[in-house]
């Protein structure tokens, strides 16, 4: 999804500078989950696959309220349901909205090779660019949390876009506005951390969620949609959120030092071919002489 | 302003005399006409005497002496609106097929898995249905006595995306619950009732 008004910051797999960076301010945006009021009704799902024109499509039973096992390549937002008995036997359901977390430091982007297929917008949204994606799911090895989505038609990676086209023409996404609850809220990063904190310490003092928290990983930089947890130790039982997400190991290294390394190898290659021509000249042919036979 | 807005003192009443309700003037707490157990309050008189009911041949009332010693209940979900949103490709993505909803010691102590079909029998009419297996309902201890309640959403029926392409039972849940409702604002008896449960 492109869009014109949003002021990009950082582009996949590109040499030299961003075009037209820093020539204006923009703030953080920021989606703030409130999983405590969350009811599970999925309303936001709808909303989602309506504003992105996507075909509703056939679902079966799996034993839970969950409309699909994971999200798919046009289905960028699920909740997840989850039954979780704690150590004390205490019994919740939690429901948990699962979508891009529109990293600080995304993953998907530093693993990308193919120049533009992934921006990232001033105001901190991660968007794919699918005309520019090449195919290669690097994206989907880069993503601590197991969001991008393969198309095995058109060979294109898809996921949520914070509906980066509304915006850009400054609507809130379209999760948030079909949010009956009130569990979603959309602003920016500051005003949406301090709500969060307001809630997560209504939360410890006033009820029995002691541990209630705000989930912002730092290993990625911190995220453009924050959660409200009950329990911010066992971020886990939320239907896999993971408790420490980094970009793996393998893709830091990969785009880092071994990128470097290899620059150096083939440089350092390219110079002492050089270097051996004006030291011992070109290779000069053996002529074989044709014995007639 | 509270939310007895029918009254004229605004606030709700505990004595309510002049016949304002038929089963008045004290309020009172009367078992379903299908219960596990007696009124422990006076089992003389289980359930309401004014309870309005028909006189058809599928009225009729189950036991647990018959068999029937499971509570179920009807409701309804977040995701449908009564029996419309069967028709509309978005909620039946979002919720595709009519379940039974078990607890976990029931399924366990009758080897029904998430998924499996199960049979829901009252006196009146059986149901079929997939299994969901879950935590969320837990057996009671009612008059001492063990029991177990079973949940069903009440969303499917005679015609609908799904029934249409032969996927779901064409029965509607309602076809189990009695039809005996309320004396005063004659609310249906929908909410519990007795059904045998097995494996389909």
């Amino acid at each position: 999804m492109s869009n014109g008004t949003l002021q990009i910051k950082a582009i996949s797999g590109h040499a030299g500078p961003v075009p037209g960076r820093d020539t204006s301010r923009d703030y953080d945006v920021c989606k703030l989950i409130d999983v405590t009021t969350c009811i599970g009704c999925k309303a936001c799902e709808v909303a989602c696959v309506e504003w992105n024109g996507y075909p509703f499509r056939e679902t079966v039973f799996d034993n839970t309220y969950q409309t699909m096992p994971d999200l798919e390549w046009n289905y960028y937002n699920l909740i997840r349901f989850n039954e979780h008995i704690a150590e004390d036997g205490t019994f919740s359901w939690l429901m948990r909205k699962d979508q891009c977390m529109h990293c600080a430091d995304p993953g998907c982007l530093r693993a990308c090779p193919a120049d533009g297929a992934i921006v990232q917008y001033s105001n901190g949204i991660v968007d794919f660019q699918q005309e520019h994606c090449i195919g290669c799911e690097y994206c989907v090895t880069g993503c601590p949390f197991n969001i991008p989505k393969f198309n095995k038609e058109t060979k294109k990676v898809h996921k949520c876009t914070l509906c980066s086209d509304r915006v850009g023409a400054g609507l809130e996404p379209a999760c948030i506005k079909a949010c009956p609850t009130g569990c979603l809220h959309f602003g920016s990063k500051d005003d949406m951390k301090d709500l969060a904190a307001k809630r997560a310490s209504q939360l410890r003092e006033h009820t029995a969620y002691k541990n209630a928290g705000i989930y912002d990983p730092p290993g990625v930089g911190g995220t453009h949609v924050i959660y409200v947890l009950h329990d911010i130790n066992n971020p886990e039982a939320y239907g896999g959120l993971p408790k420490d997400p980094r970009v793996p190991l393998l893709v830091r290294v990969w785009k880092r030092p071994l990128k470097w390394l290899g620059n150096l190898a083939m440089t350092a290659g390219v110079l002492g071919v050089v270097a051996h021509y004006i030291r011992y000249g070109p290779k000069e042919a053996v002529e074989k002489k044709e014995t007639p036979k | 302003m509270g939310p007895f807005i029918m009254n004229p003192e605004g606030v709700g009443r505990i004595f309510v005399p002049l016949a304002g309700l038929a089963d008045g003037p004290f309020p009172e707490h009367y078992e379903p006409i299908e219960s596990p157990v007696a009124n422990p309050l006076h089992p003389q008189q289980s359930n309401n005497p004014v309870v309005k009911r028909y006189t058809t041949g599928m009225d009729k009332y189950g036991t647990v002496e018959q068999g029937f010693t499971v509570v179920c209940t009807t409701y309804r979900l977040t995701e449908h609106y009564h029996y419309w949103t069967k028709n509309n490709p978005m909620n039946v993505q979002l919720v595709p097929e009519p379940f039974v909803e078990i607890p976990n010691e029931l399924a366990g102590e009758l080897s029904i898995k998430g998924g499996d079909r199960v049979k829901v029998s009252s006196a009146r009419a059986t149901y079929i249905a997939k299994a969901m297996v879950t935590h969320r309902i837990r057996p009671m201890t009612i008059d001492g006595k063990k029991v177990y309640q079973i949940g069903i959403p009440i969303h499917w029926g005679y015609r609908g995306i799904q029934e249409d392409e032969g996927k779901t039972a064409r029965t509607a849940a309602n076809l189990l619950s009695p039809t005996v409702t309320d004396p005063n604002a004659y609310t249906p008896e929908f909410k519990g009732f007795l059904v045998k449960l097995e494996k389909a």
